[in-house]
């Protein structure tokens, strides 16, 4: 008993050695690549300033701070626009597409008749019907909504599908060994087990949401960051087009480490 | 055979599977009993039924013809009673020990705080030498921990008859002997009934109390051998020349099918 504890003391300490190490291994990344962001900026400020690039084709990185600090005010309403169309079209694509998912997996008939114009949605970039959802809903945030839906949910549904489909026949024959109803199996084996799957879907709808979003507003609209990008440079307002795009980099970077976030913390298990 | 002591009893089983280029037939009418608190061992090559007889007794699956009756019961779906030990651990990754030992009372709706489960899950970690690694994951485990943590997830419940298919078959040697002095030990602890499926004879003949040697093409019954060798057990009986015999035998009573001894 006593050995069998002090082994898993020590097992412990070496795997918070480990992450220690990763830690500060990660965090000296991190450096390096701060210090690296600082100097390419510092050259690119150089160089336009040097060559005296009119601020109208590219502005200088300073240009581009002062100006989106100073209009953030007007930006900000936008922003949360976008944000709200996003995060909203998002989560209901993820609800849709794990729902329908489950649904096929437990209906073979509807994955056979259905899965093909699945498939077809995700190949065809759904901002193009955003045009066509304008005609019949009008101009309101709820028409993006509706695009970043219909635009995330598909790609979602395949990856948790293919999760489902994927459970090893030997677990659900435990669960049948000791009596699982069908729910119960679903819930405890077949959900659990198709997590990663489900997240590689996840992260790869979050970039169809973010793309689908910006799409639509450029489409038509007059709200949403989208729709700031083509406004202001229709004013030849460069350096505002410059910053807007950085906010949108920087959301979209955002949600891609959130998701990962929450793939690391619940499918720790998986991989190793 | 005593007629008052039969717990699970076998008769005119036949399984048969169509593919398309014929009928398989898996097992073909086989007759046999086990007694309450009985290790029989299933034994023969790959192919002879051996595992679809087990889980047709499990329930898992459907058989073609003849009935399969539990404690007088007609086996025609999983049942309660049973704890199924796989070829692979099979335990859940997401899930540690101790949440994978506690999976079937979820799913049966049971309080593993409640007596005699929750003794009889101290008693399992103990026996098994999991104490300890409750809270492990399965990966930080070796096949033979797993192994273990498998048949106290398949014990914890208190089932009254144990089922296990082939569940030593990818461990080393060692590991080996030390499973098969396990079950040993838990089969004269908790006085289960246990159906053993293994193609190995030394396992069988060291564990079993009958063994049921079955033949492939079709899967059926070709012998039942009684082996008489003392309680408890022990690994040194392996060169006893009785014990010899018996594995003779068996070998000669099989032929020429090849058998890894």
């Amino acid at each position: 008993m006593s050995n069998h504890s002090s082994v898993q003391h020590l097992g412990q300490a070496g795997e918070a050695l480990k992450k220690n190490s990763i830690a500060g291994r990660k965090k000296k990344d991190l450096m390096l690549f701060a210090a690296f962001t600082v100097i390419v900026i510092a050259i690119v400020e150089l160089v336009i300033r040097g060559l005296k690039v009119p601020v109208w084709i590219i502005p200088a990185p300073s240009k581009v701070a002062v100006e989106t600090i100073t209009n953030f005010h007007h930006i900000l309403p936008h922003l949360g626009i976008t944000l709200m169309e996003i995060v909203l079209g998002y989560i209901l694509g993820a609800i849709v597409g794990v729902s329908l998912a489950a649904l096929f997996y437990r209906y073979e008939i509807l994955d056979k008749l259905l899965t093909p114009y699945i498939l077809l949605m995700v190949a065809t970039p759904m901002v193009s019907l955003v045009p066509l959802l304008m005609l019949w809903l009008g101009f309101s945030p709820l028409t993006k909504i509706i695009a970043v839906v219909l635009g995330s949910f598909p790609v979602i549904l395949i990856n948790s599908a293919l999760g489902f489909k994927s459970t090893d026949p030997k677990r659900i024959a435990l669960g049948k060994s000791l009596c699982a109803t069908e729910g119960q199996i679903f819930r405890m084996i077949i959900f659990p087990g198709a997590l990663p799957a489900i997240f590689t879907g996840l992260i790869i709808g979050g970039i169809f949401a973010i793309i689908t979003a910006i799409g639509a507003e450029f489409a038509g609209g007059g709200s949403g960051l989208g729709s700031r990008i083509l406004y202001y440079s229709s004013l030849m307002q460069t350096p505002l087009v410059f910053g807007i795009i950085i906010i949108l980099a920087l959301m979209g970077v955002s949600i891609y480490l959130f998701i990962s976030w929450l793939a690391q913390r619940y499918t720790r298990w998986y991989g190793n | 055979m005593q007629k008052k002591n039969e717990y699970i009893i076998m008769e005119n089983v036949s399984k048969y599977y169509t593919t398309d280029t014929g009928t398989v037939h898996a097992l073909d009418n086989f007759n046999e009993s086990i007694r309450e608190g009985e290790l029989v061992c299933l034994l023969g090559p790959s192919g002879c039924g051996k595992s679809t007889l087990l889980w047709g007794i499990g329930g898992l699956k459907e058989m073609s013809g003849g009935t399969i009756r539990i404690d007088g019961k007609v086996v025609d779906k999983p049942q309660e009673n049973i704890g199924l030990v796989f070829q692979e651990p099979n335990l859940l990754p997401w899930r540690t020990v101790m949440e994978n030992v506690l999976l079937p009372f979820q799913i049966k709706k049971l309080d593993p705080n409640q007596s005699p489960y929750k003794e009889t899950i101290e008693y399992l970690f103990e026996v098994t030498k999991l104490k300890g690694y409750e809270n492990k994951y399965p990966r930080e485990l070796s096949g033979g921990m797993q192994q273990r943590a498998a048949l106290i997830r398949a014990l914890a419940y208190n089932p009254s008859v144990l089922l296990l298919d082939e569940p030593f078959a990818a461990l080393d040697v060692l590991t080996r002997e030390a499973m098969n002095m396990l079950i040993m030990k838990l089969w004269e602890d908790t006085q289960k009934t246990i159906c053993f499926v293994t193609h190995n004879i030394v396992e069988a003949v060291l564990t079993a109390d009958r063994i049921f040697v079955m033949t492939p093409g079709p899967g059926r019954l070709l012998k039942t051998f009684k082996i008489d060798l003392p309680r408890p057990r022990t690994l040194d009986m392996q060169t006893d020349h009785k014990f010899l015999k018996y594995v003779d035998e068996i070998k000669e009573s099989i032929g020429k099918q090849e058998v890894e001894a």
